[in-house]
């Protein structure tokens, strides 16, 4: 087993306004090996997301390939992706984007629901009860604050054992108390279950958590 | 920003809303689309009827009988026709038999013989070009064209009406007093009055139309000479009216018609104003979040009101302007809807009022259904730019002051479109009480929905969906069942009653009715048609009271349906009929005499109903002038089909066998001898009118599945308005869909679970509401068959089925449709529109 798990190589990023061609990623390079712990830095509007939805296969690079886990998904179709995303990967995202027709535990269960887990809920609860939150179950995302909303989606993304999680801004949308909380939480995932994490984010306190930096600077990896 | 009309965000926030806007405007349109062709076609039939009400009636006062004039009357409409400015022509309608000269053949005919004179108003227009006062002469008959090829007759031929040869002259074009004649059974022959007594078909007890018309020079006169006759006549029997007052059988036709399809038309509006609203809703509820940040940058709560309220004007204005020109466009083309039904003099078209009470009604039907949501935009708090605040539903009390007002004026709009207070208000409460039923029923079963263990994920997903807060689910479904069971009950009312009174005509019934036999005819009838034939004594009298309470004539012609005041057919019999059973007393006419020494007489159950008359109840009859007092011995009830000859009342043979009578007989006859039988019958007896029942039959159901298809037409509107309602709210729901096909997609489900879960979310939705549909339907149908109509109810289960598939199929597409798009798309672009 290789110890590269994610692999970009040269992609660009080209969005299209009317004739005008915006470039948002150009030529980044990047490898990251399993269990490592990155972060990817940069101003506002230097293309973090981007970088991150184009590795993650939720969005396609204009140019270049994506290797996930020895395998080329550049141009996987969405229902090829499906299983990927569901035991490959895992996402949390700044806006938590929960289901909001489910509760909290539904919310957890579902990715282990759709691959038939039939230990789905037991998994959903012990990981509710890892990150404190066994008596809210029950309660829909509205009914949930920021903080504990995105342990939910935390919960979530890790319910199917993903060896690779995504993040963008998980802190972003939460004040320092409740960011210093989720920062703990993933730290001691990534320590504990020698998860590998790609976190895309402005908070000094976590970069300053991780293995290695990419700062990104106008869609271009800064040298140093 | 602060009190100007800011153009710019006008336009804006339609542009950013088009599709919702144009539900807005649909709905509009559909409110008034059918209400407007119907209330112009309604002024068009009126004017075509009114303007000509002489021509209609042929005269300015017309005397009206079932029987020859009394004496008195007789004598003042004599003495009338010799004063100068006066002018009496007299006419004698009734059915009979024409026959080729030859023998061969022969039609059941309606025959009218005129006086000199005929018409006094209005025309009669020949084919020839001719004046008919100058054609119709006596021993020369003109005939409608019909008649002519039916019987393989030519002009100049000769054609036989009871004793009488006369020669056909002419054809007619066009009558001015038949501006319809689909309710004739049979094609049209005018005599001179002069042939009637030779022809000797006018005798004692058979049905003939006696008619005097009267012209009067002097306008002012007419009411009192009008009542000068009134005097005269015999109250409940000889009719006087002025051509004012007078009605017809046509306006009452089309007054029934019109009645039952404002109904259907009120019907869709209702709809159509719940789907405005829930459209309007909607729109407004995507906007909640930038008018709370619209509030927060210092717009005021009456500055978003009012632009709003200029939005909402525009769109009504767009809708009512493309649903008044539509109504009037689909009433001009009436002429193919109604084919065969329209008065030939009618013009079709609308007309400057027409516009203007399409306008009225769609200014009271905006109002009422856009005030509510329109209300709360006052109401957004700058504080919802944070949180989702949930609406608290309390209302204050201008709301509901508004509400009780907005409830008024839709009552009085429907009051007035009906014509009718009480039926107005059954029909409001009725529709009510629809749409609280079905509310309820759709409540029981989402609860229980929403307590389901579900252990497949799609399903679970689907169903939960469904029941997201704040969801339309419940109005949905609500409006969509309601349309839906109404346009079924539709359907079942129209099946049952085609089977009850068209398609069940047994095959061992008779089939040939003979009326008119005189009674010096029995003998000889039995021996030309056959010993066993039944014959029914029929005598022809009025109902006058009941329990010493008179019969008001023209309330009971006010009435829709059955009225006391006709003329009933008494008989008299020992026993019951085959098909008949006892349900109140012990024998036909029990011991009445011996106890009360009054003429006993049974009651059939419906005409008993029709009256509420019971047991021991007192009748007085009027038998051709002479009263007889009856008390009520038993009341029966009838087994089989409709189209058997029946009898209100019966009675004892003593105490009515020397009033005039004629009989009637049915017959079995062979399908292929029914035409010679009928042959050799009037060839016997010319007075003796034979009516083909398959025939009649036939032609009705042609009437009726013309009637049919013009209710399913305007019925039809009303699905339009559920398609609507269900368009907004997939519209509404749609970036809610699109979130969550995004975080299935992330979280790893493929396109088949996507698609699998809206399907079932539409299926679930399409199912509740065709089910809930369907029970209403038939328990409302049942319940209409049963109790109103009195007939057997069959379910008809394959349509409600069809009806379910349909509705399924319509909901699934309809939903899935607008989600679809997403499925093969990178999910980033909508989890940035998210955040
Ligand atoms: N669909 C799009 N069309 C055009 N330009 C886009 C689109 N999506 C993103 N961009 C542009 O791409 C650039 C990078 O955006 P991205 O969201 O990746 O930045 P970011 O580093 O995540 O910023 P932030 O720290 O504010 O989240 C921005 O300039 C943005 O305007
Ligand atoms: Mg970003």
């Amino acid at each position: 087993m290789s110890n590269i798990l994610l692999q970009a190589e040269n992609i660009s990023k080209y969005y299209y306004l009317g004739d005008q061609k915006i470039m948002v990623l150009g030529n980044v390079s990047l490898t990251v090996n399993r269990g490592e712990f990155v972060v990817i830095a940069g101003s506002s509007g230097s293309g973090k997301t981007t970088l991150l939805s184009v590795l993650s296969g939720l969005d396609r690079p204009s140019i270049g390939r994506i290797h996930m886990a020895g395998r080329d998904i550049t141009d996987l179709t969405e229902d090829q992706l499906a299983p990927v995303r569901n035991t490959l990967t895992g996402f949390v995202f700044q806006a938590f984007h929960l289901i909001p027709s489910l509760n909290a535990i539904e919310n957890v269960m579902f990715p282990a629901e759709l691959k038939k887990d039939p230990e789905a809920r037991n998994k959903a609860q012990s990981l509710l009860d890892q990150v404190g939150l066994q008596d809210r179950g029950k309660n829909f995302p509205e009914q949930l604050s920021g903080g504990e909303q995105q342990r939910i989606a935390i919960c979530r993304a890790l319910i199917n054992d993903p060896e690779i999680v995504f993040a963008d801004e998980p802190t972003g949308n939460l004040d320092s108390e409740n960011s210093e909380g989720i920062i703990q939480l993933l730290v001691d995932l990534h320590k504990d279950r020698k998860i590998t994490l790609v976190i895309a984010t402005h908070s000094q306190s976590l970069a300053s958590r991780a293995d290695r930096i990419v700062r990104l600077h106008d869609g271009r990896i800064q040298e140093g | 920003m602060k009190d100007a009309m800011n153009i710019r965000f006008l336009i804006r926030e339609i542009l950013h809303s088009k599709s919702q806007a144009v539900v807005f405007i649909l709905c509009v349109a559909l409110s008034l689309v059918s209400i407007v062709a119907i209330n112009s076609f309604r002024s068009d039939v009126q004017q075509s009827i009114a303007s000509d009400a002489r021509g209609l009636h042929g005269g300015d006062i017309i005397v009206h009988s079932h029987y020859d004039f009394s004496p008195a009357l007789q004598q003042e409409i004599a003495a009338l026709a010799k004063k100068t400015g006066i002018q009496v022509a007299r006419t004698w309608e009734f059915y009979s038999v024409a026959r080729r000269a030859d023998g061969q053949d022969s039609l059941f005919s309606n025959i009218k013989a005129v006086e000199k004179g005929y018409p006094l108003y209005g025309t009669v227009e020949l084919l020839s070009g001719r004046e008919f006062s100058r054609v119709l002469q006596p021993g020369k008959v003109v005939v409608a064209p019909e008649l002519l090829k039916r019987l393989g007759l030519a002009l100049g031929d000769k054609l036989l009406l009871g004793d009488s040869v006369l020669e056909i002259v002419d054809v007619i074009g066009r009558e001015s007093l038949r501006p319809v004649d689909f309710f004739n059974f049979g094609p049209r022959i005018l005599v001179a009055a002069a042939d009637l007594a030779q022809m000797d078909l006018v005798q004692k007890g058979s049905r003939v139309q006696y008619e005097a018309l009267l012209k009067v020079a002097d306008a002012g006169q007419i009411n009192t000479l009008a009542a000068g006759l009134q005097a005269r006549a015999v109250t409940g029997q000889e009719r006087v009216a002025t051509y004012a007052t007078a009605s017809s059988r046509v306006k009452r036709f089309f007054d029934n018609l019109l009645f039952f399809l404002s109904l259907v038309s009120v019907f869709t509006l209702l709809l159509a104003g719940i789907g405005m609203q829930s459209s309007l809703a909607a729109f407004l509820r995507r906007k909640e979040k930038s008018f709370a940040i619209l509030r927060s940058l210092g717009a005021t709560g009456s500055f978003l009101l009012r632009h709003y309220l200029v939005i909402v004007f525009i769109l009504s204005f767009i809708g009512c302007a493309v649903g008044i020109l539509s109504g009037l466009l689909l009433e001009k083309n009436f002429s193919t809807l109604f084919a065969g039904l329209l008065p030939d003099n009618i013009v079709l078209g609308g007309s400057f009022f027409d516009v203007l009470e399409g306008i009225g009604l769609g200014l009271v039907v905006v109002t009422f259904f856009t005030f509510l949501p329109l209300s709360k935009i006052k109401n957004v708090k700058p504080a919802a730019v944070f949180r989702k605040e949930s609406d608290n539903g309390r209302q204050n009390r201008g709301t509901y002051v508004l509400i009780g007002c907005g409830i008024i004026l839709l009552t009085g709009l429907v009051v007035r479109q009906l014509n009718d207070l009480r039926i107005g208000l059954y029909f409001l409460g009725g529709v009510l009480a629809l749409i609280a039923v079905i509310s309820v029923l759709i409540g029981i079963l989402l609860l229980l929905l929403s307590r389901l263990q579900i252990a497949s994920l799609p399903l679970r997903q689907a169903v939960r969906s469904l029941l997201r807060p704040g969801n339309a689910t419940r109005p949905i479904v609500v409006t969509l069942a309601s349309a839906l069971s109404v346009l079924l009950t539709i359907y079942l009312m129209e099946y049952n009653l085609h089977a009850t009174y068209i398609a069940s005509y047994p095959a061992d019934a008779p089939n040939l009715f003979c009326l008119d036999i005189q009674k010096n005819q029995q003998h000889d009838f039995r021996g030309l048609v056959g010993q066993d034939v039944e014959l029914f004594p029929i005598i022809r009298a009025r109902l006058t009271s009941i329990n010493g309470e008179r019969i008001h004539r023209e309330s009971e012609m006010k009435k829709r349906g059955d009225s006391l005041a006709r003329e009933f057919n008494l008989t008299y019999r020992p026993k019951l009929l085959s098909d008949e059973v006892l349900i109140k007393g012990d024998s036909l006419f029990g011991n009445v005499r011996e106890k009360s020494g009054l003429v006993p007489v049974s009651l059939l159950d419906t005409v008993a109903e029709m009256g509420d008359m019971k047991m021991g109840d007192v009748l007085i009859f009027n038998v051709q002038g002479v009263p007889m007092k009856a008390e009520v011995s038993s009341i029966r009830s009838r087994t089989k089909s409709m189209l058997y000859p029946f009898f209100y009342f019966v009675f004892p043979e003593e105490n009515l066998r020397a009033a005039p009578q004629t009989f009637f007989g049915a017959l079995k006859v062979k399908k292929s001898e029914i035409a010679q039988l009928q042959n050799t019958i009037v060839n016997h007896f010319p007075n003796i009118s034979t009516i083909n029942v398959g025939e009649t039959a036939a032609e009705l159901e042609k009437i009726l599945q013309k009637l049919s298809t013009i209710i399913n037409f305007f019925a039809s509107f009303s699905i339009l308005a559920g398609a609507l309602i269900l368009v907004s709210s997939v519209l509404a729901t749609r970036m809610a869909r699109i979130k969550e096909a995004v975080y299935y997609k992330v979280l790893g489900a493929d396109t088949r679970f996507v698609l699998l879960v809206f399907f079932l979310e539409n299926f679930i939705l399409a199912l509740l509401s065709s089910g809930c549909a369907i029970l209403v339907a038939q328990a409302g149908s049942w319940g209409l068959c049963r109790f109103l109509f009195d007939i057997d109810f069959d379910p008809s289960w394959p349509v409600s089925f069809a009806m379910l598939v349909m509705t399924v199929c319509l909901v699934v597409t309809l939903g899935l449709l607008s989600s679809v798009s997403i499925l093969g798309q990178k999910p980033i672009r909508f989890l940035r529109e998210q955040s």
